[in-house]
């Protein structure tokens, strides 16, 4: 049979036809697309950390008689901080998908933001370390100096000021790479595959 | 769009969604999820729907950006095997075809065939069998005409060489 021919074939089998009324129960449900997935999951994560540091601030802004205030502002601090984050990325996650836009450019849309979210999470996720860094050096600074004004972390006459900013600096720069690199394996997992099917379709679509 | 006016043309459509459905969903769970998730993407999209385009091309897009979209994720759907065409085949080695049991021996044998396909050439013949024009293909694909060509007389080969074997197959 020529090819041509099969359109009558294919034309010709309208396959069963569904009611109304499941049709209508459909539009109720929720979407099984991935992005809306990554979405309820987002907003999910909102909640949990405004609701756990938003506790744990408020604990330290009222216990210890005050005297740890400071915890507090910075657990508040990280909160504004990851809301930012939490917006940054529902915005990425808006932008990713037209499905009214054409195969190829919806596919090139989601590429490219996908990219760029991956992007975001690696950056943000390595930034926590410095961020915890400056956290944890304060609060000890301040509040805790006995924990470490014998070791090479505190400034002290037998170790000068130098030795003091070189041992930070050293274990800052090898927890953010250890971070960098579990963050990248870890991103690679959750969207790499992804991406990779992403790039493959696009090839698909170019290739002549 | 009000939602009983909507729903009607879902009902008017839903042959062209059940056939991206067969197409892209290995098993009768995923035409069914594919279905549904299909239905609410145009029912979420609909608000952007301003009519600059036909009812139908804009449907074609938003039903086969969900499948491929989907398609990406399902684990669960196994391709089709060489096996299940070559059983096809033998199923579809009649002296003619004009009764309705072989036209849907032949309906299948093509899909079976259709499945062999990667995902954007599967889109591209179903618009072809679907009678779109390759200006229409490209507005819902967004492959330029003269490269959809090439890519069509490709999957012709192919085709042709995956049912080669069959009285009825591919000429």
């Amino acid at each position: 049979m020529e090819f041509d021919d099969m359109k009558n074939v294919w034309n010709d089998k309208p396959g069963e036809a569904l009611g109304s009324d499941k049709i209508f129960a459909m539009l109720g449900r929720q979407s099984h697309n991935p992005i809306a997935k990554m979405k309820r999951n987002l907003n999910m994560e909102l909640l949990i950390v405004i609701f756990s540091f938003g506790a744990v601030a408020a604990y330290y802004f009222i216990a210890f008689r005050h005297e740890y205030s400071i915890i507090g502002w910075a657990y508040a601090v990280l909160l504004v901080l990851f809301c930012y984050y939490f917006f940054r990325k529902n915005k990425l996650l808006n932008q990713m998908q037209c499905s009214s836009c054409q195969v190829k450019s919806n596919l090139e849309l989601q590429l490219k933001t996908l990219e760029r979210y991956v992007r975001f999470y690696l950056i943000s996720g390595t930034a926590v370390i410095p961020i915890l860094f400056i956290f944890l050096g304060i609060v000890l600074y301040y509040k805790k100096p006995k924990l470490i004004n014998e070791t090479i972390l505190y400034p002290s006459p037998t170790n000068p000021v130098w030795k003091f900013l070189l041992a930070w600096f050293i274990l800052l720069t090898i927890s953010t790479t250890i971070m960098w690199v579990l963050n990248r394996g870890y991103v690679n997992k959750l969207y790499g595959r992804h991406i990779d099917n992403l790039k493959r379709l696009l090839l698909q679509m170019n290739e002549s | 769009m009000i939602q009983e006016e909507f729903v009607r043309q879902i009902q008017v459509n839903q042959g062209i969604i059940q056939k991206i459905c067969r197409l892209y969903g290995q098993t009768h769970r995923d035409r069914e999820d594919l279905f549904q998730e299909i239905v609410v993407q145009l029912w979420k999209g609909l608000p952007k729907f301003r009519g600059q385009s036909k009812f139908s091309t804009w449907l074609y897009r938003v039903a086969l950006n969900t499948a491929i979209s989907d398609f990406r994720q399902k684990k669960r759907s196994l391709p089709v095997s060489e096996t299940e065409i070559d059983s096809l085949e033998i199923k579809s080695d009649f002296g003619d075809i004009d009764s309705t049991v072989d036209r849907q021996e032949l309906l299948n044998t093509l899909y079976a065939a259709i499945g062999q396909l990667a995902e954007i050439d599967k889109a591209i013949v179903m618009l072809y069998l679907e009678n779109k024009s390759y200006e229409e293909m490209e507005d819902i694909l967004g492959i330029k005409e003269n490269n959809l060509r090439v890519k069509m007389n490709r999957i012709k080969e192919k085709l042709r060489s995956l049912t080669k074997n069959i009285s009825h197959g591919i000429r």
